[in-house]
């Protein structure tokens, strides 16, 4: 029977320490507990898995930062560069782990970057506000996965949009045929 | 089979006799401690092959020191287990060969001394992230995608580093009714 702990840590401290974001010295005596502690084990391993599972998600939209850890993580990326308006092809050949389409526009003085995904009529799928987005390059990152082909069969076009004092304005459709296999 | 049912200071002892009783007390200290050296190694390595590698280190330095009786106080074996853990993060890029020397050290059995963790099913976790809420997400995606800490993404979305950890809290709990809800 495991014993009850009297001092039981908090989940919201388990997902500071593993967001990396305790101090280091509230990080070693957190340490101590859970090596000390049978009872707080279960919580560990539950902020644990959480954390682990958010960071093997790629993001839908990356910084450059990010697009260079996953390369020299050894993923297999494909870059597509797209400008607005004309097409462009992404070949999801076999042994690519991902796609990144870089679309380009001019992002110097926008305020907020959004996404957008649209379909064939023009409807809007999905939309990611706020995006990370490099302005000085004039780049946004999308990410696009091998399941997104199922989860987004509708796709048509991305957008990026600009925002300037609370008025949005497109800066950029971007027309990328897929080819999955 | 490893005993769970054996506490650290009879672990420590039986480790010491030999036969049959060293090989069950080993994989009962590999079984209890291995998820947690597992999960410290992740965070500590950001390297899921590293933190495998370390992961055997470390429960392989700990069974030796217990053969040789080098555990002061027995007592306290999850402190000497995170002391090692402490010493070997730093070395992750030892030599490669942890998990022969494993199995070699407490025999055939040594795979089932393999942590287990907790899977988690990523497809609906994307789907959980999806639907937090707009500022919520974007913490979530900074902090655990792009690595940022609460102070870069305060100043990106223009608010304090405490109301990010806040956010944060909030999509942490949402995700977590979220991957329940599914089962």
């Amino acid at each position: 029977m495991i014993p009850m702990c009297v001092t039981p840590l908090p989940l919201e401290q388990l997902h500071d320490y593993f967001a990396g974001e305790l101090a280091r010295d509230e990080e070693e005596l957190l340490e101590e507990h859970v090596f000390g502690c049978e009872s707080c084990v279960r919580t560990f391993e539950k902020a644990a898995a959480l954390a682990g599972g958010l960071r093997s998600l790629v993001p839908p939209v990356i910084s450059h930062e990010k697009l260079e850890a996953l390369q020299r993580a050894g993923e297999n990326i494909v870059l597509t560069q797209a400008d607005p308006g004309v097409p462009a092809v992404a070949h999801f050949s076999p042994g690519v782990s991902l796609l990144v389409h870089v679309l380009r526009g001019d992002l110097r003085t926008a305020e907020r970057v959004h996404f957008e995904l649209l379909r064939r009529d023009g409807g809007v799928m999905m939309t990611l506000e706020d995006v990370v987005a490099d302005r000085e390059r004039g780049e946004v990152l999308i990410v696009c996965q091998r399941h997104y082909e199922h989860a987004f069969s509708d796709a048509y076009s991305f957008r990026i949009v600009g925002e300037w004092g609370g008025s949005r304005e497109v800066i950029g459709d971007y027309f990328i045929e897929h080819i999955w296999r | 089979m490893s005993d769970a049912s054996l506490d650290d200071s009879e672990l420590v002892r039986l480790v010491v006799e030999p036969g049959e009783a060293r090989r069950t007390a080993e994989l009962a200290l590999c079984e209890r401690y291995g998820m947690r050296v597992r999960r410290y190694a992740e965070r500590h390595l950001r390297n899921a092959q590293s933190a495998a590698d370390l992961t055997q280190l470390v429960l392989l330095s700990v069974i030796e020191a217990l053969r040789e009786g080098r555990i002061a106080d027995p007592e306290r074996l999850g402190a000497f287990v995170l002391s090692t853990c402490r010493h070997l993060v730093w070395d992750e890029n030892r030599a490669v060969t942890r998990q022969t020397r494993l199995r070699e050290t407490i025999g055939a059995e040594a795979t089932a001394a393999e942590p287990t963790t907790a899977s988690i099913d990523l497809l609906r976790l994307e789907q959980c992230v999806r639907e937090l809420p707009r500022r919520e997400q974007r913490v979530v995606l900074l902090t655990y995608g792009e690595e940022w800490s609460s102070e870069r993404i305060a100043a990106e979305l223009g608010t304090t580093a405490g109301n990010v950890r806040v956010l944060r809290h909030r999509a942490l709990a949402r995700l977590t009714d979220c991957m329940e809800d599914e089962r």
